[in-house]
């Protein structure tokens, strides 16, 4: 079969994924603008984010891509292959998220509006700052993240990068996308990879034996503090979902 | 019209109602091409969550744009034209973010990140290899080839989504074919 036959054939060998539903008008996108106040506060959000950025020499075997950047406490990290070396470890391993606390207890977080979390876990750092992880059971619309039993990892803290030793790492491709997530920019990552690196003696990062396939990831950073949101959702649902955080407990 | 508009209302009749604000006529006409338009910006911008997106963006602009149409003209290609366009600035605007956020200067060439055609679509085996190869050509004959043999794109359809001359888009196509051609022999291995 000569190459023009086989082009004419390829319209008939491809499928395509049907359209999402929400690909469609979105009619309340032309309702009246917001007001003049409420775009200068977005727009002081915006400013207000810093991102360090720090390029580093990187190993041969990881490609021209492979660079990573600060976002608050959670440095990102594209490289060719995930991390082979560790041990793959839960969701909700005390190393990771600390220790358990009561939902009850918790003030000065953002969670879901009028759903309190399902369980809560606190890690305090050497320097005393925080790192605050809630979870939602999976449901309907929210898909099970690697047979946790859990939906949705939000994780607040307000620790500088070094602190935690989290890095979140992404393959590329498809690698990760930057996305405005609640006025400010943040990073969505498919399918990456969590490893926990320790703090050594003579200052220096090593891989500790904990590292975690995830779920789909958004982080962003809000007035000094980071924000890690894990799910099975699309990117869109999940940055909806972000949108939609409210502090908790909330107000009555 | 009422509830009685189906499928044998014309498009013209649907954008004269659009025209006058009926918003129930405009989801009726767009809903005809949506899936065209998804395909279009899914082949174009490699990822359904930025089709999704592309596609939002490009209904939004024809409704607020079809005071503009040209009465009688084809609907087809003038939305196609603005989910090319959408779809064009999204790449754009998520190559140069990138590249701000990694600090990598504006006129550096990062390997494209985004995955193969044959990852995002269910593919016949048989006509896998092709499809990859059209992949490593440059971003000029794939998308051609791919609007015209994956997408089934007419000429004027084509013209319209890369906004290219009508003229173009034949020599386009034949130089495509001819460096698919060429990259045939030097696969033979894998491609008989």
């Amino acid at each position: 079969m000569n190459l023009e036959d086989r082009l004419d054939r390829l319209r008939q060998d491809v499928t395509f994924p049907p359209a999402p539903e929400s690909a469609t008008m979105r009619w309340h996108e032309i309702t009246p603008a917001r007001s003049h106040v409420h775009k200068v506060l977005a727009a002081s959000a915006v400013a207000a984010v810093i991102l360090i950025l720090v390029l580093v020499a990187v190993p041969d075997t990881r490609s021209t891509l492979a660079r990573w950047l600060d976002l608050g406490a959670i440095q990102v990290r594209i490289v060719d292959r995930f991390t082979e070396d560790g041990e793959e470890t839960s969701p909700l391993d005390p190393l990771v998220v600390g220790e358990p606390v009561a939902v009850n207890d918790l003030t000065s977080i953002m969670a879901l509006p009028g759903q309190a979390p399902d369980a809560a876990y606190r890690h305090v750092f050497e320097d005393g700052s925080t790192a605050i992880t809630i979870v939602y059971r999976d449901d309907e619309a929210h898909p099970e993240i690697e047979s946790s039993g859990v939906g949705i990892i939000l994780t607040v803290a307000d620790a500088p990068f070094g602190m935690m030793g989290w890095v979140k790492q992404a393959e590329s491709p498809p690698g990760a996308s930057i996305v405005t997530v609640r006025g400010v920019d943040g990073v969505w990552i498919l399918s990456g990879q969590l490893v926990i690196e320790r703090d050594d003696p003579d200052g220096s990062f090593g891989l500790s034996p904990t590292t975690r396939r995830t779920g789909h990831v958004l982080i962003w950073q809000e007035d000094g503090v980071t924000y890690r949101l894990e799910t099975r959702s699309s990117r869109s649902d999940a940055i909806a979902l972000a949108e939609s955080l409210v502090p908790f407990p909330e107000p009555k | 019209l009422g509830d009685n508009r189906g499928s044998a209302v014309t498009d013209d009749a649907l954008i004269a109602l659009a025209q006058h604000g009926d918003r129930a006529a405009y989801d009726m006409l767009v809903g005809r091409y949506r899936e065209l338009a998804w395909k279009t910006a899914l082949v174009l911008l490699r990822s359904p969550e930025d089709a999704e997106e592309a596609m939002q963006t490009a209904m939004l602009k024809a409704w607020l744009h079809l005071g503009s149409f040209r009465s009688g003209s084809p609907f087809r290609p003038w939305l196609l034209r603005i989910v090319g366009n959408e779809s064009r600035n999204l790449a754009m605007a998520r190559t140069r973010r990138w590249k701000r956020v990694v600090g990598v200067p504006d006129d550096d060439v990062l390997p494209d990140p985004s995955p193969r055609l044959d990852d995002l679509l269910i593919v016949e085996e048989r006509s896998r290899a092709l499809l990859q190869a059209i992949d490593r050509l440059p971003l000029r004959d794939r998308e051609v080839l791919h609007a015209r043999y994956v997408l089934d794109l007419g000429e004027r359809e084509i013209a319209a989504v890369l906004e290219i001359r009508p003229g173009t888009v034949k020599s386009r196509l034949h130089r495509a074919i001819e460096r698919l051609r060429l990259q045939a022999r030097d696969d033979q291995d894998i491609w008989p």
